[in-house]
């Protein structure tokens, strides 16, 4: 199929792409720092008419430190700043960590904090040339009847590989999402539906404008680690972020542990934090094995049993180091 | 529907009449024929397009053209200053850094960036910047004995050497 | 080499300066007036009969100028093999069968790139899909669907170049998916089996990987007004290009010319003539204008050519001292589609194994196998990766079965110069393999980390080091059979060289310019190169075949002494003095012992003008691949000549082994190559660097990830090649043998340094953490998977 004609805009303003947002609605495409549309674009699975870009919007590049010592993020700061940035560093680790894995460097520039919240999810099967689709019926992804990897439930399930959400969970971290309607502020977890049709709970005509850290608690350190064949250019295989607090012995007060890569949502290991709480920091011989067994079902993957073990070795992982970034701000 | 833009491209303007689905790349190469940015993956997985926007490596093969203007463009074309290689052009020269060839100038730009913003880097934080910049023939040995090489003498040159 | 003013050093590369401005013109960057946008159609079957295509649409659309499908060629088949036992097998573009996912059916000239996208979106393709098979082992089993129903014999490219034909030309009916079969059998194996101490057989798999340079392929025709068929191309050996593009179109090999392009990158994966080329060349013919057909990344991938899926079984004797009394080697692969070179690389795996051990009884069997996966195509060793895998990995594992040191074990078993290979004849006049092994073990101090790690131990990371040696050849009696060059001089003392040589990075301009400067006495920078065009340089060997330092290289240094020669013959008419007396050096011709005695080049050359009726003085030079073979040997038998010189290499690997995530870490990879003289060490290097990073891509990262014949990676996100983050400290070391019949003692390079490294890793593995993986790539999946069964056997 022939590109449809695309339209291109370039608002000034937040207010008006939210009105071009809310004039053409499902046909048109946020542009940020286009790492994922442009891709899309190009290989035919975007569907859009309309492209909205933020270029010349000039707020939300911003990384500045609210009256309350909570840390604000505007979405449209790129991932390399984020990386790069003293004030997140020490807000939290783990974001400028995963901001900095994040791509390769060519994109960071332009990937932003935004985008990648909102990234889209991956699947062996949608993300493919127009040309390459055309060997079998189209998965549901594209607007077909099937998904090619969950045969016998017949749901999507394209995995979620952006970094920084789980960074952001660990954090505790709030969104700003600016609608028509108005603005609202959500948990990070709350942007999330866990469909790999569509992983956003955020409406088609809304902008997600600010990420809020709240100030970190004293004795809380975090870490981001990624699994992957290749340290940059590659998606994780699993990306892991732990926030831990200790208390006053040194043992977790509260540990939040965060994934993505795994399923169609970034989401915390609920069980394992429940089980870290109160506990000493686990050391070299715990291997998540909890983890590995409550992990549930995982698609999109050559090796399962691998990728479940690695899941709990890296939670564990990420604890210690959490942890031991935690004792280090004390 | 196609628009009139201006791009900045190696200090100079060209207005050009564009689609808002062409890439950057494609307006370099087709249009402006500056062919030195290359189409190796389309889809900024191997750094052969790599060119500079406002001093920073970028994809032009993810850059949509419009997207791109009112910012300042520098293409592997605009380093060598008037028949004078730049000194990361010089070092991969003398160090045999280049092979076949395709890569080399999304790698020097991507270099000339790094040394900009850090004039004395490490091993390491050399690997590091250029870890976006595949090359498929030189196993990057020498790539990183030439961006050394070229940091030595611009920070030689910077004292006043 | 302190003898030498030129060879020998590390000189800059003459095409650097070009490159590092953007200036170097690749063929996509070629760019003409009128000059259309060409895209193919291809299959998204991997076995279908076309019942009907249906172009109307496509030729109506406005903006279209030609459109071709398999009815434009009816009856051309071509084939990168194409001989009397294996006549060419593909059609450009498909007739009534499509055999492999990406199989060109169309193709279409338009005035942009969207324009020929539609048009493609335009054609109807009537497809009956058949039953398809997609593993060797599911093709060879009776009953399996054949991939191809008929052989067409006809005149094939190796009658062309006189071997002995066959009278059939009726389609042959086949009964089987086996492409290719190499045979060879010498020594008594049963006796050779008998007295031996003890024997061993292990079964390695190799996955498909993809060459991957960065350039795409690429390919810009045009027709111009006396006729002629001038093409741009992304492509390695241009005559043997010419040769069989001017068959393909019927015409005369003087109407096709290839002009010079740089190459971006092709380690064996642009020599075939593609359906792309011809389909180009045909659009630009039916329309009348220049047409470009650029591949996406995606084509190049996955439809052009890819290395083989191939398994090894190895079952060898020894003695108690470890020295092999019979070896028993099967290799299957997975050809593909279309023939592509599956009967080159079985009988290669075979070549490139008996030079590096001496084997008194050998059997050999290797078979190529179509199935309807993509076609298989050469790729940087050529078999030898995957066959030297094999073997090393094998005798790593009887080193440790006899209790005997591993470098031990093969320097017990190396040959030596001088030795003759079995069943070609070939003579190994230079080979310094035991030196490299050597070498390789010192540099990578084998004595002190080999055995040192406790496998069993609680310690999380774990360090080990294996090594592996290699051989390949330096050109075999291949079209055009050998190099010519020419060398001009210049009124001012300079020279043109004019070589047939392509550059695609390997650095062949440079040296063979070096190669010229020193044979002629005068510095590099008055060498120019003019290179890689048909119709103005001589025949050249093509340097996929090993041959561009000792076969083209030697062409330049004999015509670079012919100029020589008739300056010296001139000056000694001018100074009154015998070429005897004489030297030429820095562009003066000096009377040897007689300070200031001497004359300028540019005197020389203008008194030769003047006086010798405008001889301008220029040089000629030429040398045959193999002088004393006509053909290429069998490939079914793998008797005949073979090569005048093998290159060997041999490479240690240290590997630290995550033993939670099974991840690899290579920190040091020593090569030592014997390139029997280095005539450019800083080009050498660059050319182990590469084949070290390659090898290690393909060792522990790189798969094509091919489902019931669809690559499911075909881009450069998936598809993951090492980058900056992956390179381990390399020692590239360089062995002098002295080739004699090398230009300056020099032989392969460029290949060589691949072969060795997978079982190096895979042997360090080992002895790192006790896991024996025979599967590549080596990932951390399957070395945690063989860990735990061993952690579990052992509790």
């Amino acid at each position: 199929m022939p590109e449809a004609a695309l339209e291109y805009h370039a608002p000034e303003s937040l207010d008006e792409a939210l009105e071009l947002l809310a004039r053409c609605g499902p046909r048109a495409a946020l542009l940020a720092g286009g790492t994922d549309v442009v891709p899309a674009l190009k290989s035919g699975v975007l569907g859009k008419e309309h492209l909205v870009s933020l270029k010349r919007i000039r707020e939300f590049r911003d990384i500045a430190l609210g009256e309350r010592g909570e840390l604000r993020i505007g979405a449209f700061t790129p991932l390399d700043e984020i990386a790069s940035s003293a004030a997140v560093r020490r807000h939290c680790a783990a974001l400028a960590e995963a901001a900095g894995r994040a791509v390769s460097p060519l994109l960071r520039g332009r990937a932003t904090l935004g985008g990648n919240l909102c990234l889209d999810t991956r699947c062996w099967y949608f993300n493919q040339s127009e040309a390459w689709r055309a060997s079998r019926a189209l998965c549901l992804k594209a607007g077909g009847e099937r998904c090619w990897v969950n045969e016998t439930r017949n749901t999507c399930v394209a995995l979620f590989c952006a970094e920084t959400p789980p960074a952001l969970m660990v954090a505790g971290a709030r969104v700003d999402v600016r609608g028509p309607a108005g603005a609202r502020t959500i948990a990070v977890d709350a942007l999330y539906s866990d469909d790999g049709l569509a992983p956003l709970r955020r409406e088609a005509v809304e902008i997600v404008t600010t990420v809020v850290l709240p100030q970190s608690p004293p004795r809380w350190g975090s870490t981001y680690l990624k699994l992957a064949t290749r340290d940059s250019i590659d998606f994780p295989l699993l990306g892991v972020a732990a926030g831990v607090q200790l208390d006053a012995e040194g043992r977790i007060a509260e540990a939040r542990v965060a994934l993505t890569g795994a399923k169609s949502a970034p989401f915390r290991l609920t069980q394992f934090e429940s089980e870290l709480r109160g506990g000493a920091v686990p050391d070299e011989s715990e291997r998540g094995e909890s983890v590995a067994r409550s992990i549930g079902m995982l698609y999109l993957s050559d090796d399962v049993p691998y990728k479940r073990r690695l899941a709990g070795l890296l939670a564990a992982e990420a604890v210690r180091r959490a942890a031991q970034n935690a004792k280090e701000t004390a | 529907m196609k628009r009139l833009i201006q791009l900045h491209v190696n200090g100079q303007a060209h207005d050009l009449v564009v689609d808002p689905a062409r890439t950057l790349l494609d307006v370099l190469r087709d249009q402006l024929g500056l062919t030195g940015a290359k189409r190796g993956c389309g889809l900024g997985a191997c750094g052969a397009c790599t060119v500079l926007l406002d001093g920073r490596p970028a994809a032009a093969c993810l850059t949509l053209a419009l997207e791109a203007a009112g910012q300042e463009i520098v293409t592997i074309e605009g380093l060598a200053e008037g028949g004078a290689l730049h000194p990361v052009q010089e070092a991969f020269v003398e160090t045999g850094a280049v092979q076949c060839g395709f890569c080399t100038p999304g790698m020097v730009l991507s270099a000339k960036s790094l040394l900009e913003r850090c004039p004395d880097p490490e091993p390491e934080e050399i690997r590091a910047a250029l870890a976006g910049n595949v090359c498929r023939c030189t196993g990057y040995v020498k790539i990183i004995d030439a961006v050394s090489l070229a940091a030595r003498r611009m920070r030689g040159a910077a004292s006043g050497d | 080499m302190s003898e030498y003013s030129v060879v020998g050093k590390p000189l800059p590369r003459v095409d650097a300066r070009e490159k590092v401005t953007g200036g170097a013109n690749y063929a996509a960057d070629i760019r003409l007036p009128g000059m259309l946008c060409g895209r193919i159609l291809r299959s998204p079957h991997p076995h279908a009969r076309i019942a009907s295509v249906d172009t109307s649409g496509a030729e109506r659309l406005k903006g279209v100028h030609a459109v071709l499908t398999g009815r434009d060629i009816a009856g051309l088949r071509v084939a990168f093999v194409d001989t009397p036992k294996y006549p060419a097998d593909e059609p450009p573009f498909a007739l009534d069968r499509v055999r492999y996912i990406g199989d060109e059916v169309a193709a279409v000239a338009a005035v942009d790139d969207a324009t020929a996208a539609e048009a493609l979106s335009l054609i109807r393709v009537d497809y009956e899909p058949l039953a398809a098979v997609f593993s060797a082992a599911d093709a060879l089993k009776p009953g399996a669907p054949l991939v191809h129903e008929f052989d067409y014999p006809g005149r094939t490219i190796w009658e062309d170049w006189g071997a002995r034909g066959r009278p059939q030309s009726d389609p042959i009916a086949r009964r089987d998916n086996i492409a290719a079969r190499t045979f060879v059998e010498f020594g008594d194996l049963g006796a050779g089996f008998a007295v031996a101490y003890h024997t061993r057989t292990d079964t390695i798999e190799v996955a498909p990987v993809a060459h991957a340079p960065l350039e795409p392929h690429a390919a810009l025709a045009y027709w111009d007004a006396s006729g002629k068929l001038n093409m741009h191309v992304a492509s390695m050996g241009i005559f043997y290009k010419r040769f069989v593009l001017a068959k393909a179109l019927g015409l005369p090999i003087s109407q096709v010319r290839i002009l010079k392009s740089y190459v971006g990158g092709a380690f064996g994966g642009k020599i075939d003539v593609f359906p792309y080329e011809i389909g180009a060349a045909l659009l630009a013919r039916k329309s009348g204008r220049p047409v470009r057909i650029e591949l996406s990344r995606e084509e190049s991938l996955a439809t052009t050519r890819m290395d083989f899926h191939a398994t090894v079984r190895v079952k060898t004797g020894v003695r108690r001292d470890g020295t092999i009394t019979a070896q028993d080697i099967q290799v299957i692969v997975d050809t593909g589609a279309y023939r592509g070179t599956g009967p080159v690389v079985v009988f290669l795996c075979y070549s490139y194994n008996i030079p590096v051990y001496r084997v008194p009884a050998q059997r050999y069997e290797g078979l190529a196998v179509y199935t309807n996966n993509p076609i298989k195509g050469p790729k940087r060793g050529h078999g030898a990766p995957f066959i030297r895998f094999a073997v090393d990995s094998h005798m790593d594992m009887i080193a440790q079965d006899l209790g005997i040191d591993a470098v031990e074990l093969m320097l017990r078993n190396a040959r030596d110069a001088g030795e003759v290979m079995p069943t070609s004849g070939d003579v190994l006049r230079s080979c310094g393999l035991k030196d490299a092994i050597t070498a390789a073990a010192r540099d990578g101090d084998w004595a002190s980390k080999r055995r040192r790690s406790n496998w069993s131990g609680p310690e999380r990371y774990k360090r080990g080091v294996g090594i592996s040696a290699c051989s390949m050849f330096s050109g075999s009696p291949y079209y055009p059979f050998g190099s010519a060059a020419v060398v001009k001089m210049h009124d001012d003392g300079g020279a043109t060289v004019f070589a047939g040589t392509v550059e695609m990075g390997q650095g062949s301009e440079t040296t063979l310019a070096q190669i010229a400067a020193e044979e002629l006495g005068v510095p590099l920078g008055d060498i120019r190169m003019i290179s890689g065009d048909t119709e103005l340089t001589p025949i050249e060997f093509g340097s996929f075949l090993s041959g561009g330092a000792f076969v083209t290289g030697k062409a330049v240094k004999l015509a670079a002494a012919d100029a020589k020669r008739q300056l010296l013959e001139m000056a000694s008419r001018l100074l009154e003095a015998d070429v005897a007396d004489l030297e030429a050096r820095d562009k003066v011709v000096r009377v040897k012992g007689v300070p200031g005695h001497g004359l300028g080049y540019a005197e020389i050359i203008a008194a030769s003008v003047k006086q010798a009726n405008a001889d301008p003085i220029i040089g000629k030079g030429h040398h045959k691949s193999v002088p004393a073979a006509e053909l290429h040997p069998s490939l079914s038998t793998a008797k005949g000549r073979w090569t005048e010189a093998y290159g060997f290499a041999a490479q240690l690997a240290e590997v630290e082994v995550d033993t939670w995530t099974g991840k690899v870490r290579v920190l040091r990879l020593v090569t030592y190559h014997d390139c029997g003289f280095a005539l450019n060490p800083q080009i050498v290097e660059g050319q182990i660097e590469g084949c070290v990073s390659m090898a290690l891509g393909q060792t522990l990262q790189e798969r094509v990830d091919l489902r019931e014949g669809q690559v499911f990676n075909p881009d450069f996100i998936q598809y993951r090649m090492p980058l900056t983050l992956d390179t381990p400290e390399m020692v590239s070391g360089m062995i002098h043998s002295d080739e004699p019949q090398g230009p300056f003692g020099a032989k392969e390079v460029g290949e060589g340094a691949v072969s060795g490294v997978m079982a190096a890793v895979a042997n360090a593995v080992y002895d790192a953490a006790g896991v024996r993986v025979t599967r590549l790539p080596i990932t951390p999946s399957r070395i945690l998977a063989r860990l735990s069964k061993t952690e579990a056997a052992a509790r």
